[in-house]
């Protein structure tokens, strides 16, 4: 048993903004970012007694919020058209400091991609530690990780041009 | 040297977290109890399933229920909902609006009325759920619901074809269903007094001797609710009168509290008084069928798994689903509806389908089991069927 139990309050206080502004690179907005970032919580806080004794609860509640993600993901995909319009709609940058630039061009990522770039930059997990979260080989996280930088710069420093 | 696109990226995260205050803790414990039930229930399709009509229902006195959303502040995306209702909500009405309240997001912080007249206060977050949870309202809006001397009325109605049909000398089967251990009981009643109860089925291991009870001990317990009882709802068998169901709630705030009773067969003794086996009803019996498919027979540990399940019968009713259940002391969830059946003869059997969506998340890998059963306990053609959805759960990280 772990003698520096952590305090389920502070963890959450200190691991909830961090989370929702990784989630909000991954989903393209912050509102889905809250909504995944609660559902991860929620179901932390029935297990607490055991997570709050891992070395890393956060890497826990991260992996879940992800899946969480990546499982809204694949349903908004496959929804109704409804659901397609609701999700369209909350596609909005907000006047208030959000990058709109970089959070459309993420979007236009692989969520794969998206994930393993949030995980590094953000994060700062080394490549092995990202390749253990995701379950993959540490190639495959070396491979996300260049074309998702590459499409990213791509991307940002010359925009794509419409023409009618 | 520091790298461009890592700080840009750093900073949009590091902007979206100062904007990002934790929600209150109390409220997300709220949404973990009740996933613990609803892990489970809650999904949009069982909104789409009542706006689609698939409990078969005509809506009536829509003028009964009004929905209001009261206040909101939209960069935060929460809305609080007011639904007032005015008399009891009839099932699957009250099945339906519970559902709404179990949508993601949903947070109930005022006193639940689930059917029962009043006002609840409801609290939904997230521009989705928020319009997700205003269609599903509206939807419930509308459907039937019964005032409290009509329930007066339908009680006397009852008791008296009770009194009129029913026998001194009988035995029934009285099914307990809660958030506690469930269980079946044989109950034999003589001159009017239960005198004997037998354990059928089921995990409950308390002395069974709790449900001697008699039909007119069910009856006094729907007239005259004993103390610390909120709120009983009954419906009742149109050929002899007596409860086949009865719905007990004893803190209108608290949830898990509730239980029921459920009468799954009844016979009068025969005539040289020796007590049969209880057969009723006695118009048929039905195959249920129940398919379970999951959008991943092999999810990761974490993983969400959508279950679609699908229960069909041909009966006169929906049937009931019950499910999952995460261990034997799991009743798992409830769904289904059981509208107060119809004077005259037994309705005509007909194929009747339920649908319903489980969301589940799995913390260990390996082979997990998780149970559905559905049964047809307050239709008069009685089947039951149990299926067991096999996941293979992967390791995770």
């Amino acid at each position: 048993v772990s003698d520096a139990r952590l305090d389920l309050d502070a963890f959450y206080a200190a691991v909830y903004p961090r989370l929702v502004g990784q989630l909000t690179l991954l989903t393209g907005n912050v509102d889905d970012a809250r909504e995944v970032a609660s559902d991860a919580v929620v179901r932390l806080l029935p297990r607490w007694d055991k997570i709050a004794t891992f070395e890393d609860p956060e890497a826990w509640l991260r992996t879940v919020a992800y899946r969480l993600a990546v499982s809204r993901w694949r349903r908004a995909k496959v929804a109704t058209a409804g659901l397609v319009r609701l999700r369209e709609a909350q596609h909005v940058a907000g006047p208030d400091g959000t990058d709109a630039d970089l959070t459309r061009a993420l979007s236009r990522l692989p969520l794969g991609q998206r994930q393993v770039l949030v995980l590094h930059h953000v994060v700062g997990l080394p490549l092995e530690q990202i390749a253990a979260e995701l379950g993959v080989a540490v190639g495959t996280v070396k491979s996300r990780l260049g074309r998702g930088r590459a499409a990213l710069a791509l991307t940002l420093e010359a925009p794509v041009e419409t023409t009618s | 040297m520091t790298d461009p696109l890592e700080q840009r990226l750093q900073q949009a995260a590091t902007a979206a977290s100062n904007r990002a205050s934790p929600p209150p803790l109390l409220g997300l414990r709220h949404r973990s109890r009740r996933r613990r039930t609803a892990m489970i229930g809650a999904p949009l399709a069982v909104a789409g399933a009542v706006a689609a009509g698939a409990f078969g229902l005509q809506p009536q006195d829509r003028d009964r229920i009004t929905t209001e959303p009261a206040t909101g502040e939209d960069h935060d995306a929460v809305v609080t909902f007011t639904v007032q209702l005015t008399g009891t909500l009839a099932e699957p009405g009250a099945s339906a609006l519970q559902a709404c309240t179990e949508l993601p997001g949903v947070m109930p912080t005022g006193p639940l009325t689930y059917g029962r007249s009043g006002t609840a206060t409801i609290t939904v977050e997230g521009s989705s759920s928020i319009q997700t949870f205003d269609s599903c309202i509206s939807d419930i809006a509308g459907y039937q619901v019964q005032r409290s001397d009509e329930i007066a009325a339908e009680t006397a109605a009852a008791r008296a074809r009770w009194e009129a049909v029913g026998s001194s000398n009988y035995t029934y089967r009285l099914s307990h269903r809660c958030f506690c251990p469930v269980g079946e009981f044989d109950v034999t009643v003589t001159e009017g007094q239960a005198v004997s109860v037998t354990q059928r089925s089921g995990e409950d291991r308390r002395a069974p001797e709790r449900f001697q009870l008699s039909i007119d001990d069910l009856f006094a317990l729907i007239e005259q609710p004993p103390a610390g009882v909120s709120s009983v709802r009954a419906q009742y068998d149109a050929r002899y009168g007596f409860p086949t169901r009865i719905d007990v709630d004893r803190d209108p705030q608290a949830i898990d509290d509730e239980y029921t009773y459920v009468i799954i067969a009844y016979q009068p003794a025969t005539a040289a008084g020796q007590q049969a086996e209880p057969t009723w009803p006695p118009y048929g019996t039905q195959q249920i069928r129940i398919d379970a498919r999951p959008s991943d027979p092999t999810p990761a540990v974490g993983d969400e798994v959508v279950v679609e399940v699908i229960v069909t019968g041909n009966a006169d009713r929906d049937p009931f689903l019950q499910g999952p259940r995460v261990d034997d002391s799991d009743p798992g969830w409830i769904a289904g509806s059981c509208p107060a059946p119809a004077e005259g003869s037994p309705p005509p059997a007909r194929p009747q389908t339920l649908r319903k969506t489980f969301r589940l998340t799995f913390d260990t890998p390996g082979r997990h089991e998780v149970a559905f059963r559905a049964d047809s306990s307050c239709s008069y053609y009685h089947g039951d069927a149990e299926h067991v959805l096999v996941l293979d759960v992967q390791p995770g990280s």
